[in-house]
């Protein structure tokens, strides 16, 4: 057996070398294009905004992006209303009460869901929202299919938040005589809250940046929003880049790079705030470091 | 029986006793004004000692006193740890063990290690044996049935094992995941093993077996052990040294230590009044 | 998307942690009522969605027949003849239909994205999770979070207009000039287009599904023992070494399941790829440059039209066209939980890394 190991030591340090050097390109590369992106949309937009896009509804290929900005935050809002609502019962359910055969059955049907491509969520919302009950390109339409698409992501996060808090919290509060309810509401809603806050504002990323589940149901108009649930076909920011950007005109474009900034820059604030939720939570918690 | 050769520092600033002595077996790890620490936290302060080649020396002290970060120094494994730092030198197998230019690499193929948790990798047993050979390019492919056979006999786990090579190790008891690991850090024919509480997580059948295999396998090897039981310490080793609050505080023969000691500490902790 | 394959384990840990007994706060009580009823609404969406899709397509497969997944002509037929009515099945005169191009583009080209994801992702993670400093971890997270956060439709928008013509005028050529006329190498020769097809499509797909198998990958790094790494260090093995013998063999299963969750992703990806493909029926690009379409895409550009037949058969054929990616996609995941669950029991201790 050879003991002229260390001879081999020069090249495995070199080969060790070459793969850190590797991995650390790999590491620019995943970054950069989220960079260069953000760039893109900021540079094609910035100089020739104006506060008309904030402003100004939509007109012809034209006019501003008021129209959209109100739709997208009102179908949002409703979004995170139903689908929250629903979400966070559903990962309440899972967490605490479900056991067995039911609750593989119910967590998978929603993993399931999750793994359905939203294009095939909105052609579902058409047929049966907008043609089959009727209700025409509309706001109701619209929620409700988006809402579809992000129970599952509620629920899941709602669901691990909720089994993430340790059973030596439930303990003390039953020694001390808490009744049920209030475990629940006090210590445990509680407890998880950070964690259900990130998932409502990965929820609430989606909702903003979907399109697909949007297109067929929500229709669209350059008109602000009917408070109608039906029959009230309304614009939402996703759209406006989808539409214009192809179209031969310069103001439609830049509409296009508009909303992109205005997209861009709803998700930056977001993950900005989920950042400070977690630094604020965990500043009394046993887990920082 | 050899005898211990320890310079005698004269310090008397610095409480600790060695024991000087007679002959001159050869010493494979010489410690020189060793200092330890991890940021703020001075860990180890000033140790001088030396161990003779060929025996089993057990470090001893109640927890916190250094012993497991002044034998994870020896094989350069807290380098990672954040905050480390280090003076003084550390001279094994004559080679200073601190210095930058050392092969890490070869070095920790002369020197073994043996955690306190049993830790095969996630390969099959016979991976397992084989993954230091591999890594240093030890032997060519012909040779590996043989290389895995040797191993395990010496460990005592082939008859337990031989007919599931290509089990995964986790199927196997605690005790027998240890000599797996044992076999393992054999098969690169260290000159010196250091173990770190090897026997804590076994049940006293699997110590039994461990402790059996130290003293066959000396002088070929020779083993520093880390241990909270005092009496595996008078059970398996030659030397003993007792570490206190990153001193060192007494060493020499065994069983001069534990019927003789010298100083108050050492009596104190042997006699369990610390601990 | 799905959550990070971590937190699947965690959620289906059979311990009871943050639970507490039901009996205690009563069956019927109006939480209890009202969660149960909530967590029921998936499972009946999903089924109203099954129910849907099959009753809207059914007069599409009944007409298409088994052409329909061999065929590669999109011919709606003719809108202004009369109506004619086979197998008892309305459809206008000499409609045919061939999904064949777009179900080839829906794989080929969430398969060419997973082979751009994954060396990059896996890389990236390694080195976030081993080698960078705990601050800059954190950092380096939110760029992966804004990555996973841009609307598709903004990806598409930089496909389109930005990254797509940069590729096709400056690098494209110069592979295409260079790439040999041999074996799979041909198709990157030839015309390089005008900023859209299947490598730029591609290209972008696997941008998007980065952090999925990235921050997946780091987290599952990050959690294997630090004792099994350092018996390998003590051994004398290099980084490398230790991260491919003990890291990765740890942590495959859960990498596998991110990877086939991210293929799935790419499967569904409707608006960047619609963007950025030329959505090109009815042919097959000749080379890796080359326009082409997906299933999604194809769906969301073609509704429009296709509620211009009376007939309905091409608004069927779109929920056939539908039926046929859900069917994909569902194997994609149900296959990533299963291939998960069998790695990890043969050859880890149960619990590790998923």
């Amino acid at each position: 057996m050879s003991q002229d190991t260390s001879r081999h030591s020069g090249n495995r340090k070199l080969i060790n070398l070459a793969v850190i050097v590797l991995c650390s390109i790999a590491l620019v590369l995943v970054i950069a294009p989220s960079i260069w992106i953000v760039l893109q949309v900021i540079i094609r937009a910035l100089p020739h905004f104006s506060w008309s896009v904030i402003t100004q509804n939509g007109v012809g290929l034209g006019g501003g992006l008021k129209n959209e900005i109100v739709g997208t935050a009102t179908i949002t809002t409703g979004v995170m209303v139903v689908a929250g609502s629903i979400g966070i019962l559903s990962g309440i359910y899972l967490s605490q009460f479900a056991k067995g055969r039911t609750a593989v059955i119910l967590r998978s049907s929603s993993e399931v869901l999750a793994g359905i491509p939203s294009i095939v969520i909105g052609y579902i919302g058409y047929t049966a929202l907008v043609v089959g009950l009727h209700w025409g390109f509309s706001l109701g339409a619209g929620l409700l299919t988006l809402s579809a698409m992000v129970v599952p992501y509620i629920a899941k996060t709602t669901e691990v938040a909720l089994r993430q808090v340790p059973t030596a919290y439930i303990e003390g509060a039953e020694a001390l005589g808490f009744k049920p309810t209030r475990i629940l509401t006090r210590i445990s809603l509680k407890t998880a809250l950070p964690g259900i806050a990130t998932g409502l504002i990965v929820a609430l990323a989606i909702s903003i940046g979907e399109t697909a589940p949007l297109l067929y149901t929500a229709g669209y108009s350059q008109n602000l929003p009917k408070l109608a649930l039906t029959h009230s076909p309304l614009g939402y920011l996703t759209y406006a880049v989808w539409t214009f950007y192809n179209q031969p005109t310069v103001a439609a474009q830049r509409l296009s790079f508009d909303a992109a900034m205005l997209l861009v820059i709803f998700v930056l604030a977001l993950i900005a705030i989920s950042r400070l939720i977690v630094a604020f939570t965990q500043r009394h918690s046993e887990a920082k470091r | 029986m050899k005898d211990l050769v320890i310079d005698r520092e004269e310090d008397p600033g610095n409480k600790t006793s060695q024991r000087t002595d007679v002959s001159t077996s050869r010493t494979i790890l010489n410690v020189r004004h060793l200092d330890i620490g991890f940021g703020d936290k001075h860990v180890i302060q000033d140790v001088n000692l030396a161990m003779p080649t060929g025996s089993i020396v057990s470090l001893i002290g109640p927890t916190g006193s250094g012993k497991t970060t002044f034998l994870r120094s020896v094989n350069r494994l807290n380098d990672k740890v954040s905050g480390f730092w280090t003076k003084g030198s550390i001279n094994l197998l004559d080679q200073e063990v601190l210095s930058k230019e050392i092969d890490l690499l070869e070095l920790r193929r002369q020197v073994g290690m043996l955690f306190q948790r049993p830790n095969p990798f996630p390969m099959s047993i016979k991976d397992n044996v084989l993954a230091g050979i591999k890594a240093h390019k030890m032997a060519p492919r012909a040779a590996y049935k043989e290389i895995v056979q040797d191993a395990l006999e010496k460990v005592g786990l082939w008859k337990a094992v031989y007919d599931r090579l290509d089990d995964s190790p986790f199927r196997l008891s605690g005790g027998q995941q240890q000599l797996l690991c044992l076999a393992r850090s054999l098969a690169v024919q260290p000159k010196v093993l250091l173990l770190d509480e090897p026997t804590s997580a076994l049940d006293p059948i699997s110590v039994e077996a461990v402790e059996n295999l130290f003293s066959k396998l000396v002088p070929e090897i020779t083993f520093i052990v880390v241990t909270h039981s005092l009496a595996q310490a008078k059970r398996i080793s030659d030397y003993t040294m007792f570490f206190f609050d990153g001193k060192l505080m007494e060493s020499g023969v065994t069983s001069e230590i534990f019927e003789n000691p010298q100083m108050p500490e050492t009596q104190f902790y042997i006699s369990g009044r610390i601990g | 998307m799905a959550t990070s394959v971590v937190e699947d384990a965690l959620a289906n840990s059979p311990d009871d942690h943050g639970k507490f007994i039901p009996a205690k706060l009563g069956r019927w009580s109006p939480i209890t009522v009202i969660s149960a009823l909530s967590t029921c609404v998936p499972l009946l969406v999903l089924i109203g969605i099954l129910t849907i899709l099959f009753k809207k397509a059914y007069p599409a497969i009944k007409y298409n027949g088994g052409g329909f997944l061999i065929g590669r002509n999109w011919r709606p037929g003719n809108f202004y003849a009369n109506p004619v009515t086979t197998n008892g099945v309305q459809h206008p005169l000499l409609a045919s239909y061939g999904a064949l191009p777009l179900i080839i583009g829906t794989l080929e080209s969430s398969v060419i994205a997973l082979i751009f994801a994954i060396p990059l992702s896996v890389g990236a993670a390694v080195i976030v999770a081993k080698k960078l400093h705990p601050r800059l971890r954190g950092f380096v997270g939110a760029f992966l979070e804004l990555l996973a956060g841009i609307p598709s439709v903004v990806f598409g928008l930089w496909g389109a207009l930005t990254l797509g013509p940069l590729l096709s005028r400056d690098i494209y050529p110069v592979i295409a000039s260079h790439a040999p006329n041999i074996f799979i190498l041909k198709y990157f020769r030839g015309s390089t287009g005008a900023g859209e097809g299947l490598l730029t499509s591609s290209l972008i797909l696997g941008i998007m599904i980065i952090p999925i198998i990235a921050s997946t990958t780091r987290d599952l790094i990050a959690q294997v023992p630090r004792l099994a790494e350092e018996g390998a260090f003590a051994l004398g093995m290099t980084e490398w070494e230790v991260t491919r013998k003990v890291t990765f063999p740890w942590i495959s299963a859960g990498v596998i399941g991110a990877t086939v969750l991210g293929f799935a992703r790419a499967l569904g990806e409707t608006m960047a790829v619609a963007m950025v493909s030329g959505v090109v029926l009815g042919s097959y690009p000749t080379n890796i440059y080359g326009t082409f379409t997906t299933i999604a895409a194809t769906i969301v550009s073609q509704l429009d039209s296709a509620l211009t037949d009376a007939t309905g058969l091409a608004v069927e054929t779109l929920a056939e066209a539908a039926l046929i990616l859900m069917l994909i996609t569902l194997l994609a995941n149900v296959g990533a939980r299963l291939l998960v669950r069998r790695v990890a029991s043969t050859s880890l201790p149960i619990g590790r890394g998923v």
